[in-house]
């Protein structure tokens, strides 16, 4: 029924005539026979159920799987009667028996379930009928250009993403949907949270394969094969007959710097190309600890509660003996009071505990021609790919507990992924040691660049290091001054500082957990100044930079001139930056070809350059990873 | 201290119509507000609620009042305080009395300009200029019809010439 929010495509290539039957018969067959239908459309699934046009529906299984937890809960009600009536009319037969006429017996009481039978075989019918419709009418293709999805069988959606539009392509395996051997591929645009586009949901491979396809186009080298089609030596079929240049992941981790990682070093297996070179990975002692010691971990919880019930129970302890009420102590306040505090708190420390801990399952990063790979995840398994040059900024910080431990966390914005510093998604680093931060940055962050005065001499790696872990001006940074420390800033105001090189903007801060953050110049959107009466006073003012995506970097309170200057420069070059015009796609022929070179002695010698950079200084030197992609003309 | 100078920055200050324009409906604000705080008052006055204490009947609608005619008092120094400058690059916008802020957007950066008017607003001809990035917006409130007209040609041009992107 083409409604008025039909666009102008309507090429619906017969859904109508089939439409009317099928549903009646598919129906029932999709819920009673879930396995052989899930097997079914596997097979039809892989072998790409395009039509002449190249629309590609979801998976039969989608809006069983989508809506799972309505079903369950559906299941669970009519399950839970259908028992009780069973119990009733076998035990409670006797009991029952005056109330009826016809007595308890056993044909009878069979004949009382017709009618719910019959009710909720109506239901599952409908229900099938309503999910065949949805499933039948939504459908997306790929074409040159552009990802297109159309959905909605009464309101139709069509909604199209164009390649050079792409921010960030993940792969979804949320715990239902895997069981049936489903994965999402959620394709985001610079539109702050949202996904801009989910095709959900794919048969696993057949959501790789898409994800790859997707990739290809928006990196341009689709464009590049179709080119290089003719002469057949060319280098897409150089890799794909011998794809030995990328490394197994399982090598590769000798790179990562942490031995207890290490698999079992096997033979160098022949892997998909897209794996990409490991980076490193988290492991699970380690990720155990982070969560446990973060700023929001049960320790700091516990210490807080401790805290806070040490004030009140001197509170309680001092207050007078008339406050007190019949029958009750001291000591019985402060116990029902802890009581009353520590059921919700010890609900919240296991809530987030448990999240932390699903999110940061099995942290993997690989670093690839698309970009920086991300897999992670226990329940749900999450695969983000985050394309070169669309991370925004990045965000270093160390909670207060693990500074004994050197560990770190790394975070990236990226525009696609929408704002805040804990939009779960912007995470590439769960916890690591500092030389992991350092592999990390040589991907998401170009090079500082030359920085001015004395941080002129340092390499960027010791750049990094200075810009979080120093104070005052070490590594040539501006700071709080002095005068104004007593406005809000007593125990920050020597950390809180900032630094440009010539590509970046570096901002530290936190005097017990430190926090660097870094924005590149060029990537910076728009810009103010504030100060309010206090702050004027002091002669001093805040600037904020805005990154695309909604993040914000404030520097605060630097010296009113300090502050202006950083102005008028940044807002200078946020003006003139244009490079990134032509970015749209990331990869150009000549691009591959570099990515390729280097990627070729890597796999050769499995382990070879990354570990002998490692090995000396256990400083790694911000040049050591490969940094194909971050280095523009 | 004045405000935030930017060295060789000369600032267009927005429409002077853009006073009485606020002033109407701050007015209006600070009535409907007095209104709904006397409501007590009234229902004291009137017996239905006659056991309310005096110092809160009156003192709420009072200090409504006196915030209102305060904020109306501020109304014409405010306003003075916003204008605008457009450079080579990016277009700066100054506001703020006691809060003083300075933002830049870059032409290349804009992703759209918006141009509203509110009722009142139209009354006095002036507009609000809305200028969107990837990042932020930026809104100009209190610029003259023409002014905002122009302000808008121009801007989609430069936008267009020195774009940007992300």
């Amino acid at each position: 029924m083409p409604t008025p929010q039909d666009d102008d495509r309507r090429d619906l290539p017969g859904p109508q005539p089939q439409g009317q039957d099928l549903p009646a018969d598919d129906a029932p067959a999709t819920d009673t026979e879930r396995p052989t239908d899930a097997a079914d459309a596997s097979v039809t699934d892989t072998g790409r159920p395009t039509d002449a046009e190249g629309w590609t529906r979801m998976h039969p299984l989608t809006p069983w799987v989508k809506s799972w937890t309505f079903l369950a809960v559906m299941l669970f009600i009519v399950g839970r009667e259908f028992v009780e009536e069973w119990v009733d009319s076998v035990f409670g037969a006797g009991r029952r028996g005056g109330d009826s006429g016809s007595g308890g017996s056993g044909p009878d009481s069979i004949m009382d379930f017709l009618p719910a039978i019959g009710i909720a075989t109506g239901v599952i019918l409908l229900l099938g009928v309503v999910f065949f419709l949805s499933w039948w009418f939504r459908r997306f293709r790929l074409t040159g250009t552009e990802v297109q999805l159309r959905e909605g069988w009464l309101f139709r959606k069509n909604r199209q993403m164009r390649y050079d539009r792409l921010q960030a392509v993940d792969l979804q395996h949320p715990l239902i949907p895997r069981l049936f051997g489903l994965a999402a591929v959620k394709v985001e645009a610079a539109d702050g949270g949202d996904t801009a586009l989910e095709l959900s949901f794919l048969k696993k491979d057949r959501a790789e394969q898409v994800r790859r396809e997707i990739l290809d186009h928006a990196s341009g080298v689709a464009d590049y094969r179709a080119e290089q089609a003719q002469p057949a030596d060319g280098l897409p079929a150089e890799g794909a007959s011998a794809p030995g240049p990328l490394p197994d992941d399982d090598t590769a981790p000798a790179a990562s710097g942490s031995p207890d990682t290490v698999a079992p070093a096997g033979q160098p297996m022949l892997r998909d190309r897209d794996e990409g070179v490991l980076m490193l990975k988290v492991p699970p002692g380690r990720l155990v600890g982070s969560v446990m010691l973060s700023d929001s971990g049960p320790l700091a919880t516990l210490i807080g509660f401790a805290g806070f019930l040490g004030a009140a129970g001197l509170f309680v302890g001092l207050m007078p003996e008339a406050w007190l009420g019949d029958g009750e102590t001291r000591w019985s306040i402060i116990g029902l009071g802890a009581a009353g505090f520590a059921v919700p708190l010890l609900f919240a420390i296991v809530t987030s505990t448990w999240s932390g801990l699903n999110k940061g399952w099995g942290f993997t990063v690989r670093h690839s021609r698309d970009g920086l790979k991300l897999r992670y995840g226990l329940t749900e398994t999450n695969s983000q790919t985050v394309p070169p040059g669309r991370v925004q900024g990045v965000t270093i910080r160390q909670s207060l507990f693990w500074r004994p431990l050197g560990w770190y966390q790394v975070r990236v914005q990226v525009a696609g992924y929408g704002t805040g510093v804990d939009s779960e998604r912007s995470l590439v680093l769960p916890v690591g040691p500092w030389e992991d931060v350092l592999r990390v940055l040589t991907i998401v962050s170009p090079e500082p660049g030359v920085a001015e005065g004395e941080a002129a001499e340092l390499s960027p790696a010791e750049l990094m290091h200075v810009a979080m872990h120093g104070d005052l001006t070490d590594g040539g940074f501006t700071h709080i001054p002095h005068r104004a420390r007593a406005w809000f800033t007593w125990f920050t105001w020597r950390r809180t500082g900032f630094l440009t090189t010539s590509r970046l903007l570096l901002v530290r801060g936190g005097r017990f957990a430190r926090r660097l953050e870094v924005a590149e110049h060029e990537r910076i959107q728009d810009l103010r100044i504030d100060a309010g009466p206090v702050q004027r006073r002091l002669r001093v003012a805040d600037v904020t930079v805005h990154l695309a995506g909604g993040k914000q970097v404030t520097v605060k309170a630097q010296d009113r001139a300090a502050a202006e200057k950083l102005f008028q420069h940044e807002s200078q070059i946020a003006a003139v930056a244009r490079r990134l015009k032509d970015r749209d796609q990331w990869m150009t022929p000549e691009e591959l070809k570099r990515f390729e070179r280097q990627l070729q002695p890597a796999g050769a010698g499995a382990a070879a350059p990354a570990p002998a950079a490692q090995a000396p200084g256990r400083v790694p030197s911000v040049e050591a990873g490969p940094t194909p992609t971050t280095e523009t003309p | 201290m004045r405000a935030m100078e930017l060295e060789g920055v000369e600032f267009t200050p927005v429409s002077e119509r853009e006073i009485p324009a606020q002033l109407v409906t701050g007015v209006v604000g600070t009535l409907f507000f007095v209104g709904v705080t006397a409501v007590p008052l009234i229902l004291k006055l009137t017996g239905v609620w006659a056991g309310l204490w005096d110092w809160f009947a009156w003192g709420l609608p009072g200090a409504m009042l006196l915030w209102g005619l305060i904020d109306l008092a501020l109304i014409p120094r405010q306003v003075r305080a916003r204008g605008y400058a457009e450079r080579e690059d990016d277009i700066l916008w100054r506001e703020g009395l006691m809060f003083r802020s300075v933002k830049a957007v870059p032409y290349g950066r804009l992703q759209y300009v918006d141009v509203e008017e509110g009722p009142i607003q139209r009354r006095f001809g002036v507009q609000t200029v809305t200028l969107k990035t990837a990042g932020a917006d930026l809104e100009m409130t209190g610029l003259s019809k023409a002014e905002s007209e122009r302000l808008r040609e121009v801007l989609m041009q430069r936008g267009q010439a020195r774009l940007a992107g992300l």
